[in-house]
């Protein structure tokens, strides 16, 4: 059995009397792309800058390619770790062009000049930005510079490979294209990564697993789909955007909205007492589609979203978003189902 | 050009002709009055004075066997004193801003003693020391022919760096406290060790400031003459700052021969500046936007104990010995017999308190002086730092030249030019400044002026474009953008600025002596006064009370400071 | 920051009333002599007339003076060196006061250092000798005149005249006494050390004798007796040949608003009240020869002021810049 390119054991922080790390345990295996989704002060920052070795955690392990390189005892600099971070923003040496910005790690590390010629060109290719390798960094745009990050990184072959928001400091148009070629080079390259967003679209988009962090704890740690078909609690669900959340108690396979009483199938097991609904946007149907699954509310919003309406319905006490194939003016009712095989309810 | 529909508020484009006037009436006038009796000789004359123009200083100037030696030389001081001094500092500041030093807070404060000890006390004091009959000798420690081998060349580099490296460490030590930690981070993950990281990322990172340094310290060392002439005496060394000090030492002074030495120096200091500006070491490299993190400090380990014994020799050299040298002088009678046990009294000290009178008024109107130029120095340049910041690239290098150039000539030019234009032309004389308190503060703010910008510019520079855009579109004026954005980021160099002026007025030589109030000498008159008299333990008791009146004062600030939470790190 | 910057002005202008309020229209006297603090005490005690002193050392005080120009903002200037006095009086700024000095009981010498112009009149005198380092030339036998000094050519330490007022006029005076060409000659066999042979101040003299390379120094003589009081291990000697006088003289201002005051001064001053008070000052100057009868000059001064020379300042003044010229290129590295 290989082993895994990164595991962490019970890695705990605290800042002052605030714990930044809660007793986590973490492992990817070789070749996966993890991304880390959280809110601001969960934690993933921390987690990825112990990972690299630039902050020093309280407790736990850390192993990369079964290689001890954290401990209360051991302690391996994050100079000798090779591990590849791509920072936020991008951190590129400005008085360096960028093919010095590439060839620094290398010729720290003693290579030849043959071999760092080598890497360089590989590495300029691949992220094709060959003309660009005499540019000063005050010379390129921001998606040539964040090219020149990865480029970076992927010239010293790390054995993981680490990105904290790569994509946050890009216009929206540009994120989704780099996005795409970012991966694909990561993947074409083989290599490992974890990858750190707030955009929980992206972190779906990019990743094979995706861990969501809550105040220095994973609370899911799964595929996206999993995790978008049955996200574990509460705060997942949210996390998760675009989903609404409905209020309400649970019996056995029919749970009982808050506001109004009205009955629901649904598919999530035996469940008891107080619970939530999830609500997808994409899940809801005309009301006599499913009519034992109906649900009405009054329209408080109409949106339109390119190929469908995205209406705020109020559903007893809670505001829902679901997509709908026309416009609803505000104020009036709707009438809309869920189909039961759809809908989870989670505990409270 | 379109010229903006909205008049006056919003000037972005940092034109400010009333600070510059006032830095012209501050500065430009009084030399420009000596400078320009190169050529206009008898405008002053007491007996007939005119306009008749006349080239013969100029001519006895260039064609003066000794001119091209002295330039030679003061060039060659000029560049070995300047990067040794800038050598040292940045070394300091890498050490102690990005590592984990022990005692950390001691070493902080030694660039202020070693700054806050006027030069003439430091030349005394090496004098006292290394003198073949002097307290090293006497101890033991040095031979006599040790002792007569280090005034030459390598005693005066020493001493030099010894006594110039503060002004490069605090200019450093500002530009990397705003260097983002974030680079260091990527060296770090580019598995770069410490060495490694220093050499080809940090102090490529620095060359703004260090090209700053450099500059600032050749000007000092090319304007010097106390230092060099004691310690290097036997070096068959002509300097041009010899010929300024001659032509000022006979009655009536030869303003004619001073002011064309001045403009030598002038030359020199500007083409400095022009060499190094079209050398590129001022490229911009403006790297704090806001988001930069935290710098981390590296681990010694093994290399604390070296590192410490490194500064405790720089503490001893720069600090200690000439400290240690006045202190003693101050507590011994006769200069022959050194160490001697009966030579200790308490006679000197004693006299110190016994004039109190003139002594002790004298410690604390300078004082007093020293607070309001600190005041006002720091106001004035930072509105007009800030303002530079905003010009041209033109306009700055202009003005950093200019600043250079002041630095560089002789505080006793800048002091007649103000006798000159204070009491002599037309217009300014009838204001009745002359003789008065507020004239010698305005002349002490004069004096330290281009120090203050230096260290503001040196301060400003790492401040990228887009705070000030941010700004811009809020809506904000340059002013707004000044005080509520910029102050905040500044906030430690405008606090160093302040101390350093306060300091330097304490001790402030030529302007304490030529603008000296009716009302009552300053301090730096009297303890020369004492040297020159051979009183020169009451002059080292005098100073001493001095610097530990300094001492004091800057304890209780730092304390008052700590306790308030005014700043986030102590000292700076 | 507004306020900051409005408690500045407003701090500044309080100094600026408050300067201006002090700059009581009392009598100013600009002197370089450390005996002026004494003797203005005496002279304030015995006719109630307030002073403000400036005092600076005379190097920086002829240059403020000097930059003054036509507008000196002193009442009565009091310095050492004659020529110095003798150009401002022919410059026109110092008041010729005939008889001011008529009732003063001066000595020989003092009578004789009045100038024409009475517009200077002189107050205590000093001259240039040698200083001998006793430790330092051991068993050696010490010089007795300027010529011995050829002797112990190379340890012999002087000031730049370039430098240092007094100094040129040591050096004028040599050469007035052994002839131009004959007094270089002899100066070029004395000081054939750079390192000590022009030194900028009369302290860092004393300092190569004491504890530098020199065992003997040209040096003015109230310094030497203020080493000696201070126990240092240094004996005075006058040369045979003769020294010259340099005497510290005080005038009056032309443009003068106090006339009456300052001459009252000056006339205090050559009295031997005043001289006894000035004798208490600590430090060289307080080791002056006196030039009023009844009064002793203290410590190991001895009273030889009778055979001192009077320099001719008219051909001194004409020689300077080659004097200096010369100096400077023979003995200044």
């Amino acid at each position: 059995m290989t082993q895994p390119a990164l595991q962490c054991s019970a890695l705990a922080k605290s800042l002052g009397d605030k714990t930044v790390l809660n007793d986590l345990a973490f492992t990817v295996e070789p070749g996966e792309v993890v991304a880390l989704v959280g809110a601001s002060g969960s934690g993933k920052s921390t987690l990825l800058r112990s990972i690299a070795g630039l902050i020093s955690p309280d407790r736990g392990e850390i192993r990369i390619r079964g290689d001890l390189v954290w401990s209360r005892h051991a302690e391996v600099p994050a100079e000798d770790r090779n591990v590849g971070l791509v920072f936020q923003d991008y951190a590129l040496w400005p008085h360096m062009s960028v093919r010095q910005n590439l060839s620094f790690g290398l010729e720290v590390r003693g290579h030849g000049r043959e071999e760092i010629r080598r890497r360089i060109d590989h590495a300029l290719e691949i992220t094709q930005l060959g003309a660009l390798a005499d540019r000063r960094p005050s010379e390129l745009s921001g998606g040539q510079q964040q090219r020149v990050a990865i480029a970076r990184c992927l010239a010293m072959r790390p054995r993981l490979l680490l990105l904290d928001e790569p994509l946050s400091n890009l216009d929206a148009a540009l994120r989704d294209d780099l996005r795409c070629e970012m991966m694909r080079l990561i993947r074409s390259e083989g290599m490992t990564a974890v990858y750190v967003t707030h955009d929980q679209v992206e972190a779906m988009a990019v990743s094979d697993r995706l861990a969501v962090m809550d105040r220095g704890s994973i609370v899911q740690f799964a595929a996206p789909q999993a995790i978008y078909a049955a996200p574990a609690n509460a705060f997942v669900a949210r996390f998760l955007g675009g989903f609404s959340l409905i209020s309400g108690t649970a019996h056995d396979n029919r749970f009982a909205v808050g506001g109004d009483g009205r009955i629901l199938n649904h598919s999530s097991g035996g469940l008891n007492g107080s619970a939530m609904l999830v609500v997808r946007p994409e899940d809801s149907r005309p009301a006599c589609a499913h009519p034992e699954n109906n649900l009405t509310g009054e329209v408080v919003d109409s949106a339109f979203h390119g190929r469908c309406w995205r209406l705020q319905v109020r559903v007893g006490g809670d505001l829902v978003r679901i997509d709908w194939p026309q416009s609803e003016l505000p104020g009036s009712a709707l009438a809309f189902s869920l189909p039961p095989e759809r809908c989870t309810v989670l505990p409270a | 050009m379109i010229t903006s529909l909205h008049i006056g508020r919003r000037n972005w484009n940092g034109s400010a002709p009333l600070l510059w006037l006032v830095a012209f009436v501050l500065i430009g006038l009084p030399l420009l009055l000596v400078l320009v009796q190169a050529v206009l000789p008898k405008l002053f004359d007491p007996v007939a004075p005119s306009f008749t123009p006349s080239v013969a200083a100029l001519t006895r100037l260039v064609s003066s066997p000794r001119l091209f030696r002295g330039i030679v030389n003061t060039i060659l001081l000029g560049l070995v004193g300047a990067t040794v001094s800038t050598a040292l500092g940045t070394a300091l500041a890498l050490v102690l801003t990005l590592t984990d030093l022990r005692l950390r807070r001691l070493w902080l404060s030694l660039p202020w003693v070693v700054f806050a000890t006027p030069s003439y006390l430091k030349g005394l004091a090496w004098v006292l020391l290394m003198s073949p009959g002097g307290y090293l000798v006497y101890l033991g420690v040095l031979s006599p022919d040790g002792a007569s081998a280090f005034f030459g060349p390598p005693g005066l580099l020493l001493v030099m760096a010894a006594a110039l490296f503060p002004v490069p460490y605090f200019i450093v030590r500002s530009r990397l406290q705003g260097l983002g930690g974030e680079f260091i981070d990527a060296a770090r993950m580019a598995s770069a060790r410490p060495g490694q990281t220093i050499r080809r990322i940090v102090v490529p990172m620095l060359m703004p400031a260090i090209g700053l340094s450099l500059l600032t310290t050749f000007a000092e060392v090319v304007g010097d003459f106390g230092m060099a002439n004691t310690i290097a005496r036997s070096m068959n060394f002509g300097l041009l700052t010899y010929n300024i000090y001659a032509a000022t030492a006979s009655f009536p002074v030869d303003f004619a021969a001073a002011g064309a030495q001045a403009l030598l120096l002038v030359l020199l200091v500007s083409g400095s500046v022009a060499a190094t500006a079209l050398g590129g070491v001022d490229r911009e490299t403006r790297f704090l936007s806001g988001r930069n993190r935290q710098l981390m400090t590296y681990k010694l380990g093994r290399w604390q104990l070296p590192a410490l014994a490194c500064l405790a020799l720089t503490a001893l050299i720069a600090a200690v010995l000439p400290l240690l040298a006045i202190v003693l002088r101050a507590f011994t009678v006769s200069l022959g017999d050194a160490l001697a046990p009966g030579n200790f009294s308490l006679a000197a000290m004693r006299s110190v308190f016994d004039i109190t009178d003139v002594a002790g008024q004298a410690l604390l109107w300078s004082f007093v002086y020293a607070f309001f130029a600190a005041v006002l120095a720091v106001v004035f340049s930072t509105l007009f730092a800030y303002r530079i910041s905003l010009a041209s690239r033109a306009t700055r290098l202009l003005s950093s030249g200019m600043a250079m150039v002041t630095v560089a000539i002789p505080g006793i030019i800048l002091a007649f030019g103000y006798i000159l234009l204070y009491n002599r032309l037309p217009g300014f004389r009838d204001i009745g400044l002359y003789g008065s308190r507020l004239l010698l503060v305005i002349g002490y703010v004069a004096a330290a002026l281009p120090y203050c910008l230096i260290f503001l510019w040196a301060a400003l520079d790492r401040l990228g474009a887009s705070l000030r855009e941010a700004s811009r579109l809020s809506g904000a004026g340059p002013m707004q953008h000044l005080r509520r954005i910029v102050l905040p980021l500044i906030r430690r160099a405008v606090a160093v600025a302040f101390g350093v002026t306060m300091v330097r007025s304490i001790f402030e030589l030529p302007m304490s002596q030529f603008l000296m109030p009716s009302a009552g000498p300053a301090l730096p008159a009297l303890i020369v006064n004492d040297f020159t008299q051979d009183r020169d333990a009451v002059a080292c008791a005098l100073a001493l009370v001095a610097l530990c009146a300094v001492g004091l004062v800057a304890g209780i600030v730092t304390l008052l400071g700590k306790s308030r939470h005014l700043t986030t790190e102590t000292g700076s | 920051m507004n306020k900051t910057i409005l408690a500045g002005t407003l701090a500044s202008c309080l100094l600026g009333a408050a300067a201006s309020a002090s700059a009581a229209d009392h009598l100013v006297v600009y002197s370089a002599l450390d005996t002026v603090d004494a003797a203005t005490k005496a002279f304030t005690a015995k006719t109630g007339i307030p002073v403000d002193l400036v005092r600076l050392s005379t190097g920086e005080l002829l240059g403020k003076v000097a930059a003054e120009g036509d507008k000196p903002q002193f009442d009565v200037l009091w310095v050492e060196g004659s020529a110095v006095m003798s150009r401002l009086a022919e410059q026109g700024i110092l008041k010729s006061e005939p008889g001011l000095a008529d009732k003063a009981d001066y000595t020989d010498l003092g009578r004789r250092l009045v100038p024409q112009s009475q517009a200077y009149f002189p107050v205590s005198v000093s001259t240039t000798a040698i200083a001998v380092n006793t430790k330092k030339i051991g068993e050696a036998a010490p010089p007795k005149s300027w010529s011995d000094l050829q002797n112990f050519a190379g340890k012999v330490a002087a000031k730049d005249p370039n430098l240092s007022g007094p100094a040129f006029q040591w050096l004028a005076g040599y050469f007035a006494d052994k002839g131009v060409d004959a007094g270089k000659a002899e100066l070029e066999k004395i000081l054939t050390n750079k390192a000590i042979s022009g030194i900028p101040s009369g302290g860092a003299v004393n300092k190569a004798l004491i504890t530098g390379d020199a065992g003997l120094a040209i040096q003015q003589d109230t310094s030497i007796y203020a080493l000696i009081d201070q126990k240092e291990p240094v004996s005075v000697v006058y040369p045979s040949e003769g020294v010259v006088a340099i005497p510290s003289s005080a005038g009056i201002a032309a443009i003068s608003s106090h006339e009456d005051q300052a001459k009252a001064y000056i006339q205090f001053l050559l009295t031997a009240e005043a001289e006894k008070a000035m004798l208490q000052t600590e430090g060289g100057d307080g080791f002056f020869a006196p030039v009023i009868n009844g009064v002793k000059g203290k410590g190991a001064r001895v009273d030889n002021t009778a055979t001192w020379q009077i320099l001719d300042d008219k051909t001194a003044s004409a020689n300077e810049t080659d004097w200096k010229q010369w100096f400077r290129d023979q003995f200044v590295p």
